[in-house]
């Protein structure tokens, strides 16, 4: 192979490896099948024209022609409506760079993108097959797909991984290596004759040479990479964080739900200790958009500091300030869980919160997910009780978001609408039209299930409400905001917990009373919440929620949340991750600490490995001296050696001189019995080395025996540490055998 | 830590130094797919560093180059057969020979094996360009890594001496020079130099020294016998050989000053095999090469060639040294002068030189024909006028062009004489 093939070979290797650095930040995957063939055509054009013995300047030409040709192609076969064929292919090159300036990624598909996407990569490979050949200069390869791999490493908070970086990393080894196997290729000269076969070629000296210290590299990398700290000193970051501007992603908490309520067995997450009756609703997340795919994230404004600002809505804040001490156990979210509505809290880390829905996120640096876990807190909130008489006489309100919290979606089924109509014709008010929803879900022909679909998208909710009738909490309260929305009442869907089961003083939440409910806006009372999920799993609703036509005077005193959830399994109400057009859609945390516990424990059971290296290779070296296969000469030398080794692992030295005056010496510092072991040694190596027969198989027989024995003599006057630490790091090992 | 630097090559450096800052950098500011990218950079140079600093070589060399002496433009070739024994390092081996560059380029070759012991012969062909003594070694080991961060030179200790003498070539007898030509002069018997007991002894006469009295041969015949006087049938021969390198020209092998050191070589042999007393005068003065009595003609050869082996163009200007130290020598019969460009007083001075001598032979070489360009005309009509001079006062010159042998030379010259 020649050396320029070997060069082109490495960067389409390179190259190729490169673009999964990119994949996440496209939902559509189908740019890496036409980069890859832009890359091969060029690296085998490349590899061509090299054999022809085309300078420098002629591959570069053709190459960017060869790139432009294809760019040009692949825009061609994306139909289009500008008449000209450059015109077609400038508004593709628009129109994807106004998907990207408005998609947050992963993106959605797009011609545009995908055009762009591979493009970058032609002009990178083009650009790496110049530093490489071309100039020359290898070392610099790894700066083109470092720059590709720059673009979702800064412009994603988070971290894009051990195996995108690996990525890279065999890409740039894969050139050095070519390099090095040209250099070594290059390195034989001037010989005339040699004896050894396959004359030059160092490929497999190369390749071993190349493993030995690249794979240590690589796996060092990834463990210092996940252990090494990173600081977030505000104002010096870039890319975006809380230094920056940019913005930050939030994961979908159904997603975390889904996730936590998944798991088999029940566990604490969560203690409180508060001091509003009937203990608290601890809300997560605030879904407001309604589409297709059910209720989902949107865009936030967030806001920093522990002063939350007005309760939207509100007319007049309740006067009565009520403090919850929460602590979380081993539990991970981005989300604070708060009482609604809080108005300040007091918790280590940072934390930003949104105006609109009162949510508070983690928007420190490293990983957000975690933000939560083990941390204790307080909240100072207000319970938002309205009075029922009044309520039921209050009318829609307009929240600041109204825009998306009251949207009801044109596409929404009409079975749906027509099905609210029917429920709610019935009422007068806003207040009871919702409280006649309540109670159409609260009704028993609705069966309370984990095993049904996932979701609370318009399929799901079909399903839910016209056809089986089975759901969870996630289905309940998902139809409930839907058909608030179409009688006109603004709603969103909160995610968080029930508020668990009391004992003592303490509150304590489990990880399946995880919950998802709706929360109504009315005019003067802002956001209020509703239940319509079933008492066997929510307990009782709010009093206020429960008015029928002409029960206005219910006791407006009976406490909103008596049943307090005896913590019924609430499966784990689950929103599609991808609702297209949310810019704060989720990233796949799920699959995250999967890989992160897999190289964790990987790295682990690699660095025990380490640990456990040196004394591995003194016990078989111990026991390989000790076996009686080699010849009788060879039997007492080892012996001898290993009798030698142990004096050193425990801390003496081997003293000078013939085996006698050697046995001697060690007899000193043995006990009476082990001395004479010792001294039958010696002399059993003396004849050994010098009598001119030796055939004394009765005592070779019993060498290991009296090897041990002498083993036990060393190590008995020793410390427990020097013990353990002529076990796991025998100096023997390190030392250059002196001579024996 | 230090040490493990030294090892690190520019690339390896720029490796580290790129990837600390990285990852600092990426440290104060979170990013830690960045920092990642820094870490490669600064652990790749470290291990590599590690490894190739921790490998032990066990291994064997033995050299040798035939054959150790050569005639100048002759291949030789060198061999060496290297050994290794145990593990080898996780680096990649590379070796070269260092050899002189008159010799040739230095061989490189590698290690393409892993495996535990073997033995390798690797033969690598020199070619004597340049006269002198050379040493081939020590063997270098190049201990790299494949990605060229690291580097470590480490040598053997053992060299070979090569030595690339003149071209020294038969000649014919000469019958009108040193032999039994129109001067009268024997050819010498090869007398006393066999030992002791053959010096030829005569009765002791008034007057001779007591220092010459031959005792063994006196107890044998009972009167007291002397040695003979046997220096004046001693023949000798001159050889004035211009070394300054403003006198010739000519590239390497090709110099004109080589063709001259060949045929002074060449004829001092030649005399020397015939039982002459030889002495060459070189442009700084004599080389001694008769300095001690009674040398076997094979052991003064080997001081010739030895003595024109190391032989270097003199800067010195004017042939003075050579023609003082050779007027002051003992008359001998011949007098061979090789020249290069010649001015006037080099003619003049030849000319003295040649007052107490039987015979005077002037090989003028025409070193414009060596040179790639043509001195000036002046130099030029200087050197012809000089040969001329010698030529016009009984010299018998022969002018040398580029191309024509030593042999050929040496037959002109006895053509010449016997015209004469």
């Amino acid at each position: 192979m020649r050396s320029s093939d070997r060069s082109g070979l490495a960067v389409m290797v390179s190259i190729i490896l490169a673009t999964f650095t990119v994949v996440p930040l496209t939902r559509d995957l189908s740019f890496l099948g036409v980069s890859w063939a832009l890359i091969i055509s060029i690296g085998v054009a490349t590899i061509g024209l090299r054999r022809a013995g085309l300078g420098a300047g002629a591959v570069l030409g053709t190459q960017i022609g060869l790139l432009a040709a294809f760019v040009a192609a692949l825009a061609g076969s994306i139909p289009g409506t500008a008449d000209t064929w450059y015109g077609h292919f400038v508004s593709l090159w628009r129109s994807g760079v106004e998907h990207m300036q408005t998609q947050a990624s992963p993106m959605a598909p797009d011609e545009g993108v995908k055009l762009i996407f591979v493009t970058v990569i032609g002009a990178i490979a083009v650009l790496t097959d110049w530093l490489v050949s071309g100039l020359g200069r290898p070392a610099w390869a790894i700066a083109p797909p470092a720059a590709m791999f720059a673009v979702p490493a800064i412009g994603t908070t988070t971290d894009t991984g051990v195996l995108s970086f690996a990525c890279i990393a065999l890409g740039y080894l894969a050139i050095l290596v070519a390099e090095g196997l040209n250099s070594t290729t290059r390195w034989t000269r001037g010989l005339s004759a040699d004896s050894a076969e396959g004359y030059g070629t160092a490929t497999p000296v190369v390749w071993r040479a190349a493993t030995y210290i690249g794979v240590p590299a690589l796996v060092l990398t990834a463990i210092l990479g996940m252990a090494l700290p990173t600081l977030s000193l505000p104002g010096v970051g870039f890319g975006s964080g809380p230094g920056g501007n940019g913005p930050l992603q939030l994961s979908d908490p159904t997603l975390d739900l889904r996730r936590n309520l998944n798991q088999p067995v029940d566990r604490e997450v969560i203690q409180y200790t508060t001091d509003s009756p009937g203990g608290v609703y601890l809300r997560m997340a605030s879904l407001p958009q309604l589409s297709s795919n059910g209720f989902g994230n949107m865009q936030m404004n967030l806001d920093r500091g522990t002063e939350l600002g007005q309760i939207p809505g509100v007319s007049s804040e309740p006067g009565r300030r009520r403090t919850t001490n929460i602590s979380v156990a081993d539990f991970g979210a981005e989300y604070l869980p708060l009482p609604y509505a809080a108005r300040s809290f007091q918790a280590r880390g940072e934390w930003a919160y949104d105006s609109n829905s009162l949510v508070v996120v983690a928007n420190g640096r490293g990983n957000r997910l975690n933000a939560i876990r083990r941390l204790d807190y307080t909240v100072q909130s207000v319970d938002i009780e309205p009075n029922a008489k009044d309520l039921v006489t209050a009318l829609v309100g307009t929240p600041a978001d109204a825009a998306v919290t009251s949207l009801v979606p044109r596409d929404l089924p009409e079975s749906l609408v027509k099905l609210t109509r029917d429920i709610t014709d019935d009422a007068d008010t806003p207040a009871l039209k919702a409280a006649a929803i309540q109670a159409y879900l609260r009704s028993p022909r609705f069966t309370y299930t984990v095993k049904s679909q996932p979701g609370s998208g318009y399929r799901a909710l079909e399903n839910f409400l016209l056809g089986d009738q089975e759901g969870y909490c996630e289905q309940f309260a998902g139809a409930m905001a839907m058909m608030a929305r179409v009688v006109g009442i603004p709603s969103r869907v909160a995610v968080g917990f029930l508020p668990g089961k009391r004992d003592g003083k303490t509150w304590k939440v489990s990880i399946r009373d995880m919950h998802a409910w709706p929360e109504l806006y009315f005019a003067g009372y802002g956001w209020v919440r509703f239940e319509p999920t079933p008492a066997s799993v929510a307990g009782a609703a709010p009093s206020y929620s429960t008015q029928t036509q002409g029960d206005a005077s219910d006791d407006p005193s009976a406490d909103p949340s008596s049943g307090a959830s005896d913590a019924a399994p609430s499966t784990a109400p689950s929103v599609p991750a991808d609702s297209t057009e949310a810019p704060t859609s989720a990233d796949d945390g799920a699959a995250f600490p999967w890989v992160r516990t897999l190289v964790g424990t990987g790295g682990g059971l690699l660095a025990l490995l380490v640990l456990a290296a040196p004394a591995t290779i003194r016990m078989r070296r111990r026991s390989s001296r000790l076996s009686d296969t080699a010849s009788a000469e060879e039997r007492v030398e080892s012996a001898w050696a290993e009798i030698r080794d142990s004096v050193v692992d425990y801390g003496g030295d081997w003293p000078q001189g013939s085996p006698r005056a050697i046995g001697s010496e060690i007899v000193h510092r043995l006990e009476a019995e082990q001395g004479d072991t010792m001294t039958q040694v010696a002399t059993l190596v003396e004849r050994s080395r010098y009598a001119r027969t030796f055939t004394d198989t009765q005592t070779l027989s019993e060498l290991p025996g009296m090897t041990e024995e002498i083993r036990r003599g060393l190590a008995e006057p020793r410390s427990f540490w020097r013990k353990t630490a002529a076990v796991l790091l025998p100096r023997s090992l390190f030392r250059k055998p002196p001579k024996v | 830590m230090r040490m493990l630097w030294r090892l690190l090559t520019a690339r390896g450096r720029a490796f580290a130094v790129i990837g600390l800052s990285a990852v600092v950098i990426s440290m104060f500011a979170g990013q830690r797919d960045l920092m990642r990218v820094g870490l490669l950079l600064l652990v790749l140079p470290l291990i590599a560093a590690v490894l190739v600093s921790r490998a032990r070589l066990r291994m064997s060399c033995e050299r040798s180059v035939e054959p150790a002496q050569v005639p100048l433009g002759s291949p030789m070739h060198g061999k060496i057969i290297l050994g290794q024994d145990g593990r080898l390092p996780a680096g990649i081996l590379l070796l070269e020979d260092a050899v002189p560059a008159e010799l040739g380029s230095r061989p490189r070759f590698l290690v393409d094996k892993a495996n535990l012991s073997w033995q390798r012969e690797v033969h690598y062909p020199l070619l004597g360009r340049v006269r002198g003594r050379f040493s081939t070694g020590p063997l270098m080991v190049r201990t790299t890594d494949p990605f060229g961060l690291v580097r470590l030179d480490r040598q053997f200790v053992s060299t070979t001496e090569v030595l690339v003498t003149p071209r020294v070539v038969p000649l014919p007898a000469m019958r009108t020079a040193g032999g039994a030509g129109s001067t009268g002069e024997a050819r010498p018997h090869r007398i006393g130099i066999v030992g002791q007991d053959d010096a030829l002894v005569r009765e002791y006469r008034q007057g001779d020294d007591v220092r010459r009295v031959h005792w063994r041969s006196t107890a044998r015949r009972g009167e007291l016998m002397v040695r003979r006087e046997e220096q004046a049938l001693d023949p000798s021969a001159s050889i004035i050989l211009d070394s300054r390198s403003t006198a010739h020209a000519g590239h390497g092998i090709n110099n004109s000053i080589e063709w001259a050191i060949s045929a002074a070589a060449s004829i001092a042999v030649h005399f020397l095999d015939d039982g002459f007393g030889v002495e060459i005068f070189e442009a700084n003065g004599p080389l001694h090469i008769a300095g001690t009595m009674g040398q076997h003609s094979s052991t003064s050869r080997e001081v010739v060639i030895n003595r024109l082996t190391d032989l270097k163009p003199r800067q010195t200007a004017t042939m003075h040294y050579a023609i003082e130290a050779a007027s002051v020598d003992r008359p001998g019969q011949l007098v061979i002068a090789i020249m290069g460009r010649m001015g006037s007083e080099d003619a003049n001075a030849l000319l003295r030189l040649r007052r107490n001598r039987a015979q005077g032979i002037a090989l003028v070489l025409d070193v414009d024909s060596f040179a790639d360009q043509p001195a000036n005309e002046r130099i030029r009509t200087q050197s012809e006028r000089a040969a001329q001079v010698l030529r016009d006062n009984q010299w018998r010159v022969i002018t040398v062009p580029r191309g024509m042998s030593v042999e050929q030379a040496w037959s002109a010259v006895d053509q010449l004489g016997r015209v004469a």
